[in-house]
């Protein structure tokens, strides 16, 4: 049965209708922005940064959604299976490295809300804070998380073997403040913690963020337009 | 020029003049009356009253014939739009509501009182069904309960062949009886309605019964307005046109607050049932207009007692200079 506002449309659904800059910033986190990983095959890594150029990523939901899947089929939890693991799954692993807890029945967009009150919590504290004060939306605290996290799992290795943790911190603290939220800093410790987190969790975190982001995104559209058809009833 | 029995009622399409006027949008339709149009310097002001045909087949037709007119000078320069979009609203209101109710006179006439009260029976059975089907279904009311729920069924269903006797009798006097057990019944109705309706979940899961407890309205609101003109009292009648067409308003207003302010139940309407809400929604939006034409036919009543039955039937749309 097809819904009018989902709560949890497939990766390739809610790619193929996203916002060019939110794309990017999943597909630098997957190339490494444009560095390319170990894990990531160098056709792909071309055809996407192919289709970024060109600004056209909404072209390759597949091949994004595939990567996603296959770097949570790379987290400890899912140790052996390269294929990539259902998206849920990814979800899932990571509520639970954040330390949440997911029940059984919580679809994706629940467990989504776990997973984001936990990088909250744990990467942006004064986040719920400027929420409050009406000074800051969910998405932009969201992008300005991911924006800190994806920096961080492109330089940990180098900042990490010269400065340690705190020093990834500072690097990463003053390459993603921005002017948007000149009360926010990423929170160093739970940076710390991300850098520990292991090399799939540095790339599945900011990345299930990133579609939790978009997939409210879509959630808002949906919802205007059942909204605006409910209105031209009146 | 043919004219109607009566001099003082004509047909539409023989007062051209008056066609052209709503096709350059000089004149407009609200409910059952044509008036100046806003800014013409008689803005507002009364050019006739209109009746339509009381058989629902040809009240369609004049309605389509009309619209066809109106759409006419849609598609040309002159004229003012929105006051021909505004005629042309409440036109597409008329059509909609004369096939939800079978018939657009139903508060003026014998036999759309006779209609009302056969579709009123059909929405009542249908209620009761449901309710039995519930209550067997769930286990969650006993024998008691069940007892009074067919009572009140019984008495509704006397209050309703009484009122029909009554009515056909001319028996005044016991039709002022009914009166207030008619304006219980629609209270209740209503209050059951004004219950659900701040509740997103609610507008969803009981649907079917909303839709069901809606249509009783309406007809139990048309039901009472034809008890109060039996009963010599138009001013009552009208005042419970206008009153159920505000009510109708009203329910629309805050089911679409509830359920524009809840995600969570947003999120789980299939786009099946969305279209049968919207449906529901517009039906009752639409229907308003017809309301608006049968409240403007009893003031024409009000105003000139007896003129009303003086109407000859027609097959075209009849106007009444004002």
């Amino acid at each position: 049965m097809e819904l009018v506002v989902p709560r949890c449309r497939s990766l390739t659904d809610l790619f193929s209708q996203a916002a060019s800059s939110d794309l990017e910033v999943l597909a630098d986190l997957i190339t490494d922005n444009g560095k390319g990983r170990v894990a990531l095959d160098s056709g792909v890594k071309a055809i996407i940064l192919k289709r970024r150029e060109k600004g056209d990523l909404k072209s390759i939901p597949d091949v994004l959604e595939a990567e996603i899947r296959a770097f949570g089929g790379n987290s400890w939890a899912n140790l052996g299976r390269p294929e990539g693991v259902d998206y849920k799954e990814v979800v899932i692993d990571v509520a639970k490295k954040l330390d949440g807890k997911p029940f059984a029945n919580d679809d994706i967009f629940a467990l989504e809300n776990i997973v984001i009150t936990k990088a909250i919590d744990k990467y942006a504290p004064d986040g719920v804070k400027a929420m409050a004060a009406g000074g800051v939306a969910l998405s932009d605290l969201l992008g300005h998380i991911v924006q800190g996290l994806v920096a961080a799992s492109g330089v940990v290795t180098g900042v990490v073997a010269s400065a340690g943790v705190t020093g990834v911190a500072e690097v990463i603290g003053t390459r993603v403040a921005t002017v948007l939220f000149p009360p926010l800093a990423l929170a160093g410790v739970g940076l710390a913690a991300f850098q520990a987190a292991g090399p799939a969790f540095r790339i599945t975190i900011p990345a299930v963020l990133q579609v939790a982001k978009i997939r409210r995104t879509r959630f808002d559209a949906d919802f205007s337009a059942y909204t605006e058809g409910l209105r031209a009833c009146l | 020029m043919p004219v109607t029995v009566d001099a003082l009622w004509r047909a539409l399409p023989d007062l051209p003049d008056v066609l052209a006027r709503i096709r350059s949008g000089d004149y407009t339709l609200h409910g059952g009356v044509i008036r100046h149009a806003a800014g013409t310097g008689k803005g507002g002001q009364i050019v006739g009253h209109l009746k339509f045909p009381s058989d629902a087949f040809q009240a369609q037709e004049s309605i389509q014939r009309l619209q066809s007119v109106v759409q006419e000078g849609l598609g040309s320069l002159q004229g003012g739009i929105s006051q021909l979009q505004q005629s042309m609203n409440v036109l597409q209101g008329l059509q909609v509501a004369n096939l939800a109710l079978s018939g657009l006179n139903l508060a003026v006439s014998a036999a759309g009182f006779v209609i009302v009260c056969k579709k009123l029976d059909k929405v009542s059975a249908q209620i009761q069904a449901q309710s039995q089907g519930i209550a067997q279904t769930l286990h969650l009311v006993g024998e008691a309960h069940e007892r009074s729920l067919l009572g009140d069924e019984a008495k509704f269903r006397s209050l309703l062949l009484s009122a029909k006797q009554f009515c056909e009798q001319g028996d005044v006097e016991h039709l002022k009886f009914l009166i207030p057990t008619f304006h219980q019944e629609y209270q209740f109705t209503k209050l059951v309605l004004e219950r659900h309706a701040p509740i997103a979940g609610s507008n969803i899961g009981s649907f079917g019964e909303i839709v069901l407890l809606q249509d009783r309205l309406i007809n139990m609101g048309l039901m009472l307005s034809h008890v109060q003109m039996s009963a010599g009292a138009p001013k009552y009648g009208q005042e419970c046109l206008v009153g159920l067409a505000d009510d109708i308003s009203a329910l629309n207003k805050r089911r679409f607050e509830a359920l524009s302010g809840d995600r969570d139940v947003a999120s789980q309407i299939t786009i099946d049932h969305f279209s049968n809400v919207t449906s529901f929604l517009e039906r009752g939006k639409k229907i308003v207009p017809a309301l608006s034409y049968e409240a403007d036919l009893i003031e024409l009543e009000i105003a000139h007692p007896g003129e009303l039955k003086r109407a000859p039937e027609s097959k075209e749309i009849l106007v009444l200079a004002g």
